[in-house]
């Protein structure tokens, strides 16, 4: 590629770059404003002062709603009770996040690997039926499932707690078992064969060599699990029913209010605290990450 | 050897897994009091509520009251901003709160799938009479004559106006309009118009809401055959009034200025920029002035909107914030005891002033209003007590119907003829009343 070509190129790319990473900027840069720049026209890029106490309140939980308003003579006139919103424990909901995320993660690379082995590596009748079955449940959205779902952990007395966010997950998950059975394929068969030769069970063969040889598709489907299960909003919503049990995504509602506005701020600094675990998860594993996704064809 | 440590390691994990189980996986079941005691051997109603932040704090402070004057009941309220998702749900699975709480627009649906407890019982024990509340609040609650819902705030709407731009197009800042002429020729002098028809500043944009009728005398619900009065000779007038808008100003160049309006929960909002000095809103907008621009305060007017027929206000739009059991709840006597308590006139109070709200109720104190920060809470009251307050309509299809009806009134906006526009609406409208008067019909054969 010529010289004018590639700048060209490297120019798109960089334009592309800067409107991606816009409203990344635009939160973390919210999320050190005062409550009255935060929603500012025209936008300050640059927080001046910087209010690094945004994150202090947004983790003890301070969704500084209090309820104020200024009365026609400009006046203030306030409620005779304080209604200060208590504050919400973040540290209590980032550990339940941590919890259902980091089981679900175990769940599902452990169960879909193992499902893609078998359908992958082993020879048996109706496989491809089963396989297909995986795959045509991926098109049911989760919407359809809900209700039969609640009915079914409400028999097992599981509505109220995490159980139904975590355990699903060790049943394995049809996009992930699609993906590393695909990846599986690409493994030459003469490997698990040798391995039967030397007396080594298919158990031993998935853990031994199979596991071994796609770690970088395992942290893909660890990835996608983590970020899914931690992100996750509508399951939360509808199983759990004690404030106690929240989970963070559960816990960011609290800084808005129906009709009384958002204090994006405070709002913007408890998203970051939120998506910070998954960005550094992201950093430390993006090598391993972005083979995975080379090699399993994900785009 | 190895299959033996893997199969080890295995199992292990799924140990991990099932200790996780063990640890992780229980309901909490220990609840205190706002004294830190611990609550043993009592009723738990389980409340959700759709109010977050200084909102559910308000109704926190409520349901602390109620738990620390009982000995038998204690309420474990859920704030979740999604509440109507979460109830739908719970309901559908079998597994409903003890008391929820929704709009008056979710209730039709809950009613016309028999998902809700009649609150009839309080009604026979002289806790709630129709008396209790405000004149059109009781048609919410109780739409179809059976009593389902309590309401513990309201929302009815009204015209807000910006004295800034009112003085500077000559108006008097104080004086907002009073008949709908009076309005439209206000409207078009706040009207700025620049170079090649552009829009400067706009005098009124009406929402493409499909209420708009009830200013011109239409009810657009027949709560008795549950028919929609879609195409009426008042619903013509008032989609041709609201035609005219985009006619006068021009729907591109109405299309270009919306197009750089924010959010409504913004300072970019059009009413707080500015840029269109008339607003029609519920109370709770004041609330978005104080939080988005609180300079605004004491340039801003409220009053009741205007109407065809009639003084401001004569007929207005609004919505409610009502508490109701649904059907299966498990502790249905107990959350009735509790909604009693709810609705006591000094917690109705404390409430709608934290939320800065009108009361529901047919009376209220002196001190609601003083100490009420919403400035503006007497014209809101006003609304309630003294002028027909138009509801959402209760019918189980109201979802669809609202649908087809916006997605008319954006047609209508384009510049599609209104008779035939509202006519295709109404014949649509009408079939779908008919087959689902149909299954409501075979629902009830089941039952039976």
């Amino acid at each position: 590629m010529k010289l004018p070509q590639r700048l060209l190129v490297h120019a798109l790319l960089l334009l592309a770059g800067v409107a991606y990473l816009g409203p990344f900027v635009w939160m973390v840069s919210t999320s050190l404003k005062k409550e009255t720049q935060a929603v500012q026209m025209p936008p300050q890029w640059i927080p001046h002062p910087v209010q690094w106490n945004n994150y202090v309140k947004a983790f003890t939980g301070n969704s500084g709603q209090s309820q104020q308003l200024v009365a026609a003579d400009g006046a203030h006139r306030t409620a005779k009770i304080a209604v200060n919103p208590p504050a919400l424990d973040m540290s209590l909901y980032a550990r339940n996040t941590l919890i259902i995320a980091l089981l679900a993660t175990l769940g599902t690379v452990l169960s879909s690997s193992l499902v893609a082995y078998s359908l992958a590596k082993m020879e048996w009748r109706g496989r491809n039926v089963v396989f297909g079955i995986a795959l045509a449940s991926m098109m049911v959205p989760f919407p359809v499932l809900m209700v039969p779902l609640y009915r079914i952990f409400r028999e097992v007395g599981w509505i109220g707690t995490n159980l139904p966010l975590w355990v699903p997950a060790f049943f394995g998950a049809p996009f992930f078992i699609f993906l590393l059975r695909q990846f599986y394929l690409t493994i030459p068969k003469e490997l698990s064969e040798a391995a039967i030769m030397d007396g080594c069970t298919h158990f031993g063969i998935w853990w031994r060599i199979m596991l071994p040889l796609t770690r970088p598709a395992l942290a893909v489907v660890g990835l996608f699990s983590f970020m899914g299960s931690w992100n996750n909003f509508l399951g939360p919503l509808v199983y759990l029913t004690h404030q106690s049990t929240f989970t963070l995504p559960l816990a960011l509602q609290f800084y808005q209010s129906r009709s009384g506005g958002t204090t994006y701020n405070l709002l913007m600094a408890a998203s970051v605290i939120v998506i910070m675990p998954i960005l550094i998860l992201f950093f430390l594993a993006q090598k391993t990450f972005v083979r995975g996704i080379a090699t399993t064809g994900l785009k | 050897m190895f299959a033996k440590l893997a199969s080890r390691v295995v199992v292990a994990l799924l140990a991990a897994a099932a200790l996780s189980l063990l640890i992780f996986g229980h309901k909490p079941t220990t609840y205190r009091l706002p004294n830190g005691q611990k609550v043993r051997g009592r009723t738990v109603v389980t409340l959700w509520v759709g109010w977050t932040s200084f909102e559910a704090a308000a109704m926190r402070s409520i349901v602390n009251k109620f738990n620390l004057s009982q000995k038998q009941i204690f309420v474990h309220m859920v704030s979740v901003s999604q509440v109507d998702t979460k109830t739908v749900i719970s309901v559908a699975g079998g597994d409903p709160p003890d008391i929820t709480e929704l709009g008056t627009a979710d209730v039709g649906a809950f009613i016309g799938h028999d998902a809700l407890t009649s609150l009839e019982p309080m009604v026979g024990a002289g806790i709630i009479t129709p008396d209790t509340f405000a004149p059109d609040v009781w048609k919410a609650c109780a739409p179809f004559g059976t009593l389902y819902a309590v309401a513990v705030a309201a929302n009815p709407f009204a015209l807000y106006w910006n004295k800034r731009l009112f003085r500077q197009a000559g108006l008097n800042p104080n004086l907002p309009p009073k008949t709908l002429a009076a309005f439209d020729a206000d409207a078009q002098k706040l009207t700025i118009i620049g170079k090649h028809g552009r829009l400067i500043q706009a005098g009124f944009l009406p929402p493409q809401q499909c209420l708009w009728g009830i200013y011109f005398g239409n009810h657009l619900y027949n709560y008795r055959t549950g028919n929609f009065f879609i195409d009426t000779p008042q619903q013509i007038a008032a989609y041709r009034w609201f035609q005219g808008f985009s006619r006068r100003l021009g729907y591109r160049a109405v299309t270009i200025f919306k197009s750089g309006f924010g959010q409504f929960n913004s300072p970019l909002n059009p009413f707080l920029a500015g840029k269109v000095a008339m607003e029609f809103s519920g109370p709770y907008f004041a609330n978005f002035i104080q939080r988005n621009k609180p300079s605004m305060a004491g340039h801003f007017g409220v009053a009741p909107f205007p109407c065809l027929n009639g003084p401001p206000g004569t007929q207005t739009m609004g919505d409610f914030d009502l508490l109701l059991i649904p059907r299966h709840a498990r502790h249905v006597k107990a959350a009735m005891t509790a909604l009693a308590f709810f609705i006591r006139r000094s917690n109705i109070e404390e409430l709608d002033e934290l939320h800065c709200k009108p009361s529901p109720l047919s009376h209220f104190s002196r001190s609601f209003i003083r100490d009420n920060p919403n400035p503006y809470i007497m014209v809101f009251e006003g609304l309630m007590l003294h002028h027909h307050v138009e509801v959402l309509p209760p019918s189980p299809i109201w979802k669809r119907v609202n649908n087809e009806l916006q997605t008319m009134a954006q047609r209508i906006w384009m510049g599609a003829p209104v008779k035939k526009s509202l006519s295709h609406a109404q014949r649509l409208v009408n079939r779908w009343v008919r087959t689902n008067k149909k299954m409501a019909a075979l629902r009830a054969q089941e039952t039976r």
